[in-house]
């Protein structure tokens, strides 16, 4: 039977550490990395991208469009992800990354790009059936960390591990009556949401944007420092906007341009909120991030009684894809 | 090592508003295309970029033009941290015009903690003493201008070493496209186009989308309004756009009546990414959402976003002039 959307929410951090440390039965040899996928399957690369680049000694990029760059070709690895294994463009990165002779890792569940996969001998992650397929990182991040093991990148498991009993205790708060989440989202009600965080953590404030998005069906937005100090902050000074929110989240290990960030808006009287995340590391407080922001914007369609779940004008444009000639 | 452009060039440019050198990028580019750089850019198998605020356009737009023309690839980063693939096998380039940015001179100390190759593209200011007193090769770009008005510059400058290191024939292209950007240029100087996309932002809070060969413009139009105006402009990427940000724009978000989407297009190369991005303008559209689309010819991002730079430029000044956003 299908899980809830809470249900869902609620396993992340279980997903997560069910699949940690998953032996993939082989080694993978590449010159660089590329982490292929679109939407919700395109958020685990930007956070295995964020926890990964740092220390990996393998250049790694996300790619988001069906256009593979031209560098791309038998040195690298492309990891395919699309939870449905029917999104059109993640689908022509798949071909393409076969024609380029690429080493091919698939992450699906199913669908078309299974299929491929399957004919063509690719290796395959399979993922479990009846899951959102925005809700389907805990198993999603698991996975490719346990991918990028084999292709030579750093082991993260044992880290991520240590931080689940944490993790758990604070999905317990963010689900209690008195929740952070549910007062974030009653803010944000009625608001743009702007989330601003270290661009360590560039991939979660672009998955609360997209929470929003799809979950809430607002629109919103997102900047990452230092960059938002050189282009954006300026905008925000002085200001107590009615109809945009800006929430900057402040993690264990920020550059010190978050904290500069705070004092120069603060100086200036401008409305804003900061969230101290309060994790004892920088894994611990990107993991927490992510759920707040998940748990925050399925409160937020709640109290708008919406469909968290339902999308329908991606529903529609796929719709469109099919008659576009294959 | 110290080459570039000597201070006779930075006499005659200080006579020249901002505005205009702005938008002699072409000139600029064609001009620093043949500086010699004065020193030898090690043919190593990596290059990356370093750069903040208006000093990313460059970068953006050689680092996209690699991913279509070049079998090495050539990241452009925004980030005061140094990604661990960095090396003493790297050419790292530090782009900053007045050299003084905390950021940019952090990079500059952990790049050499790593032991690469670095390069830096400045003017003057801390960078430059640093480079100086490490012996690490320095292009000079003029004086007295501006990160924002120095792109053309930067660019001819980041075009040839790539070219030297061996990655892309990036400088032989920009010298082959530099005369459409300029005839671009000049069309608009002389059409209302530009003041007629003011006058659609206007009074609006403009979200830029494109595809990825886009980036360097969507974020130079941003970062022009945010500093012409004092207003607030975002941006996002396609077709990412079409699995999460589609459905926020498709609801009627009361609250924020002000949004406005404009997105920059220009064929791709894939006729599936062309369909997408016409779909999702005409989702939109169907919803009474209003698009404002911009349509770019042209192929390579040294071509195509040069010249969508210039474009948000103008509609930038032409926002200015009205008073702001």
């Amino acid at each position: 039977m299908a899980l809830s959307t809470s249900e869902q929410l609620h396993a992340f951090v279980d997903d997560l550490g069910r699949t940690l440390g998953t032996d993939v039965g082989y080694t993978l040899d590449c010159r660089d990395i590329i982490l292929c996928g679109m939407g919700g399957s395109a958020i685990t690369s930007d956070v295995v991208a964020d926890l990964c680049s740092p220390v990996s000694d393998k250049q790694i990029t996300v790619v988001r469009s069906p256009l593979l760059p031209s560098w791309v070709g038998r040195g690298t690895l492309a990891i395919i992800s699309s939870y449905s294994g029917n999104t059109a463009e993640t689908l022509e990165m798949y071909r393409r990354a076969m024609m380029k002779g690429c080493t091919v890792v698939v992450l699906t569940s199913g669908g078309k790009l299974l299929e491929m996969a399957t004919r063509d001998g690719a290796h395959i992650m399979t993922l479990p059936e009846g899951l959102h397929p925005r809700h389907s990182i805990g198993y999603m991040i698991g996975y490719t960390l346990a991918i990028m093991k084999a292709a030579g990148c750093p082991d993260m498991s044992d880290e991520i591990r240590s931080i689940l009993p944490s993790l758990r205790d604070y999905r317990g708060m963010l689900e209690g009556p008195m929740s952070i989440a549910r007062t974030l989202a009653s803010e944000y009600l009625d608001h743009v949401p702007v989330i601003c965080s270290d661009s360590r953590m560039r991939s979660v404030v672009f998955r609360w944007k997209t929470q929003f998005n799809e979950n809430s069906k607002y629109v919103a937005f997102c900047n990452q420092l230092p960059e938002f100090a050189y282009c954006g902050l300026e905008s925000w000074k002085g200001t107590d906007d009615g109809n945009m929110a800006l929430t900057v989240l402040k993690a264990y290990g920020d550059d010190p341009s978050v904290d500069r960030a705070i004092d120069s808006l603060s100086g200036s009287g401008t409305v804003f909120r900061v969230i101290d995340l309060g994790g004892s590391s920088e894994m611990e407080d990107m993991f927490r991030a992510i759920m707040l922001g998940d748990f925050t914007s399925i409160y937020m369609a709640e109290m708008r009684g919406i469909d968290s779940a339902e999308v329908k004008p991606v529903m529609l444009m796929k719709e469109r894809l099919k008659g576009f000639p294959q | 090592m110290v080459s570039g452009i000597g201070s006779c060039d930075f006499d005659r440019m200080s006579d020249i508003n901002v505005r205009e050198q702005i938008l002699s990028l072409p000139e600029h580019a064609s001009y620093s295309l043949d500086i010699d750089l004065g020193f030898p850019v090690p043919k190593t198998g990596k290059v990356c970029f370093f750069s903040f605020g208006f000093n990313t356009t460059a970068p953006d737009i050689v680092s996209a033009h690699a991913d279509l023309f070049s079998s090495r690839q050539v990241p452009s980063y925004s980030d005061s941290r140094v990604p661990g693939w960095v090396d003493e096998d790297t050419v790292a380039v530090l782009i900053s015009y007045d050299g003084s940015e905390e950021d940019i001179l952090s990079v500059y100390a952990s790049l050499g903690d790593r032991g690469c190759t670095r390069v830096c593209v400045t003017s003057s200011g801390p960078l430059l003493e640093a480079a100086g007193r490490d012996s690490v090769p320095v292009v000079t770009v003029p004086a007295g201008m501006s990160a924002r008005s120095s792109t053309g510059y930067v660019l001819g400058i980041l075009c040839s070493i790539v070219q030297e290191a061996g990655v892309c024939n990036a400088a032989d292209r920009l010298r082959d496209e530099i005369p459409s950007v300029a005839a671009y240029r000049d069309s608009m100087l002389d059409s209302p186009y530009p003041r007629e996309l003011a006058s659609e932002i206007s009074g609006n809070v403009p979200a830029i989308y494109g595809t990825t060969d886009f980036r360097a413009a969507f974020r130079r139009w941003k970062m022009a309004i945010n500093e012409d105006t004092a207003g607030r402009a975002f941006y996002g990427e396609l077709p990412e756009f079409d699995h999460n940000e589609l459905v926020g724009w498709f609801d009627s978000n009361p609250h924020a009546p002000e949004l406005r989407v404009v997105v920059l297009k220009g064929h791709t190369g894939s006729d599936l990414l062309d369909f997408i991005v016409d779909n999702m303008v005409d989702i939109l559209r169907c919803e009474d959402r209003p698009v404002m689309t911009v349509e770019m010819d042209g192929a390579d991002p040294l071509d195509k976003a040069s010249c969508a730079v210039i474009l948000g430029e103008m509609v930038s000044s032409a926002l200015r002039m009205r008073g702001g956003l």
